[in-house]
């Protein structure tokens, strides 16, 4: 509960995103036929 | 009672804290069911001041929504406020496809008001949307469910932004459940945030912390039991899931688990700015859910 006090500035927010857009996610969120329950519509 | 801070589903719905506790885990999905755990964690949620339940007919199926009947009748009615979804259909054998027909609709709204010993559900979800049943015909047989006292709200889960158009035009849709991390930020592209700002739907983001990975407690497939449902999780492959160590060990570097002690940490700080709501915190996606709730305890 303690997470609801994390206060992240905008120069944390710039190094989360910098350092998440340099990583591929391996995988897609759901196998096959369940991703297919996602509606896109 | 600790105080969390409250939000409200869409303009006209609940308030609800800012965590919400996603109980999926504790009876489906995430490995053995502990009831006696998963009642202590229940109530010590409540006792931080947390009052968002999120549940679903499909968990189980049905032993999730009988778990949260055997906690309500410990607590006040107005001390929480159930979120539950309908959207399959089922037989002996396990589960037989989505059904958002408004006869399906009724069934599973009757069916989880009986199984959770109450009178109304505060938020009733489709989980997914059935391609065979116009959205306006679920939605029409949802919003009768309010007209008849049996519901409060109307959310919807994973549905697209033209879907949340077409549903919002038959009746108020508070709010919008659709998975949202770091490893999951498709509906910062896809239109479904924007879509809900503008028609004033609140985003509910489920697997905040990516189903546990990203607390980085998950380093190798037997790391879960035999029957976790991850198992069959493409992300949690034999060759994706030591690829995607990267993002868990990048998330432990990061500014906001700095901030805190590691087991202090569950998720909150690592939400998406363009969160408009509070996270569905499910048990298992705290590297904490048995470690840092037995501190708590």
């Amino acid at each position: 509960m303690g997470a609801l006090d994390v206060k992240l500035t905008a120069t944390d927010l710039q190094e989360i995103q910098a350092r998440f857009a340099q990583m591929e996610v391996v995988g897609d969120r759901y196998a096959p036929d369940m991703m297919a329950l996602v509606n896109h519509a | 009672m600790n105080f969390m801070p409250k939000c409200q589903l869409g303009s006209n719905g609940p308030f609800v804290s800012a965590l919400g506790l996603g109980c999926m885990g504790m009876s489906f999905a995430y490995g053995p069911a502990d009831e006696a755990e998963s009642l202590r964690v229940l109530r010590r949620y409540l006792e931080l001041g947390g009052n968002f339940l999120d549940t679903a007919e499909i968990y189980g199926p049905y032993t999730n929504e009988e778990l949260l009947g055997r906690f309500l009748r410990e607590v006040s009615r107005d001390s929480v406020i159930i979120a539950t979804k309908f959207g399959f259909r089922f037989s002996p054998d396990g589960i037989r496809g989505v059904d958002s027909s408004p006869e399906n609709v009724r069934r599973a709204c009757d069916a989880s008001l009986k199984r959770l010993g109450i009178a109304t559900i505060d938020l009733f979800y489709q989980h997914r949307v059935d391609p065979k049943v116009p959205i306006e015909d679920t939605v029409g047989a949802m919003a009768g469910l309010v007209s008849a006292g049996k519901v409060r709200a109307l959310g919807l889960s994973e549905a697209g932004p033209e879907t949340l158009r077409r549903a919002a035009k038959i009746h108020p849709i508070a709010a919008l459940q659709s998975e949202y991390s770091l490893w999951s930020r498709d509906v910062e592209t896809n239109g479904v945030l924007a879509t809900c700002r503008e028609l004033g739907i609140t985003f509910v983001p489920y697997s905040p912390l990516g189903r546990g990975f990203l607390t980085g407690v998950i380093q190798k497939l037997e790391d879960l039991d035999a029957r976790d449902w991850r198992r069959t999780n493409p992300r949690f492959g034999e060759k994706a899931l030591p690829a995607n160590l990267r993002l868990a060990h990048a998330v432990k570097s990061s500014p906001a688990r700095k901030a805190r002690p590691p087991h202090n940490w569950p998720s909150p700080g690592f939400l998406p700015r363009a969160m408009t709501s509070s996270p569905s915190l499910a048990r298992s996606e705290c590297a904490i859910s048995r470690r840092t709730w037995a501190h708590l305890t």
